[in-house]
């Protein structure tokens, strides 16, 4: 039992990291594709998450904690997807006439 | 590792060292939750002034260095690489491994901090600095370039920070690794340190296409 570590095999960890590194090389490269600023930018914030996602799952190993470790790491990301919704339902809104 | 060895490393508080890593690892977690929102709080700032004030910004944007955010959004992923394998190698209790994965993340952190730090050299000697010597004749839109900056400076210095604390968490771990203070069954500390790291790591891998991609196309 004890010596059994759920954990990414080594060679995963190698993967993973060819991954991130194309990731960047996408986006440094697309910086110089003329695409339009919303199509980039979209773009690059994509390349972000999936970013994200590789170090949180691989790296950090966020799904081989126990669930109230979870939890704890997800009120993180609710509380500030509190912060910017409601503070955007403001901002983008002041311009809106009934 | 024997019965007593691993007692001598629990905590007197815990049943098991189980239980003990466990708490270790909510541990962090909550103290991560927390920057998440302290960082969250610049990022917010950034993306009102970003939605307020495009063009300005992305002419801000302009007058960064893009390579050298790129360069050092490489040399961050790999030391965080490095990190993830320091945790692997002590995991099958290979010292010498985890000592030498230690310095390379150490060493790739530090390089970071050093290209940044030539990144603000360069930044200043091009009258970049709100308060201190930005040139408003420059720009089409000099007040939100200069907010701009301002968000700029505020964001990669507080990453900084942190950058040069995980530094010395880095150092501490080598000091332990040395006197082979970690083993298979024991090395919670390092995959502490390695949480943090890889949440700073995530932090740059938002700041980089926040400030230095959107002027591009």
């Amino acid at each position: 039992m004890a010596n059994q570590i759920r954990r990414p095999q080594r060679r995963t960890l190698f993967l993973v990291y060819i991954g991130l590194i194309a990731l960047l090389i996408l986006t440094a490269v697309g910086a110089y594709v003329p695409m339009g600023g919303t199509p980039y930018v979209l773009l690059a914030f994509g390349v972000s998450a999936a970013k994200t996602a590789l170090i949180a799952f691989f790296f950090m190993e966020i799904h081989y904690h126990n669930g109230i470790t979870r939890i704890f790491a997800g009120a993180g990301l609710v509380w500030l997807a509190l912060l910017f919704v409601l503070t955007f339902s403001d901002y983008l809104t002041r311009h809106w006439r009934f | 590792m024997s019965k007593a060895a691993a007692t001598a490393t629990l905590a007197e508080q815990f049943e098991h060292p189980k239980q003990q890593e466990e708490a270790s690892s909510l541990g962090i977690w909550t103290f991560l939750s927390t920057e998440i929102l302290f960082f969250g709080g610049l990022i917010l700032s950034y993306s009102v002034y970003r939605v307020n004030y495009p063009e300005g910004f992305a002419e801000g944007s302009r007058h960064l260095y893009f390579w050298i955010g790129t360069i050092n959004t490489f040399v961050l992923l790999t030391s965080s690489l490095f990190m993830a394998l320091a945790v692997h190698s002590i995991q099958d209790g290979d010292q010498k491994k985890l000592r030498r994965f230690l310095v390379l993340t150490f060493l790739f952190g530090a390089a970071f901090l050093g290209l940044k730090l030539v990144e603000y050299y360069l930044d200043a000697s091009d009258h970049l600095v709100p308060g201190f010597n930005f040139d408003p004749n420059k720009y089409a839109r000099p007040h939100h370039v200069e907010m701009f900056l301002f968000l700029y400076f505020a964001l990669t210095g507080l990453h900084a920070v942190h950058m040069t604390l995980g530094l010395s968490a880095l150092s501490y771990l080598y000091i332990k690794a040395r006197r082979e203070s970690f083993s298979e069954s024991y090395h919670t500390p390092v995959k502490i340190v390695g949480l943090y790291w890889h949440f700073v790591d995530l932090v740059w891998v938002f700041l980089y296409p926040m400030l230095y991609l959107i002027g591009k196309p």
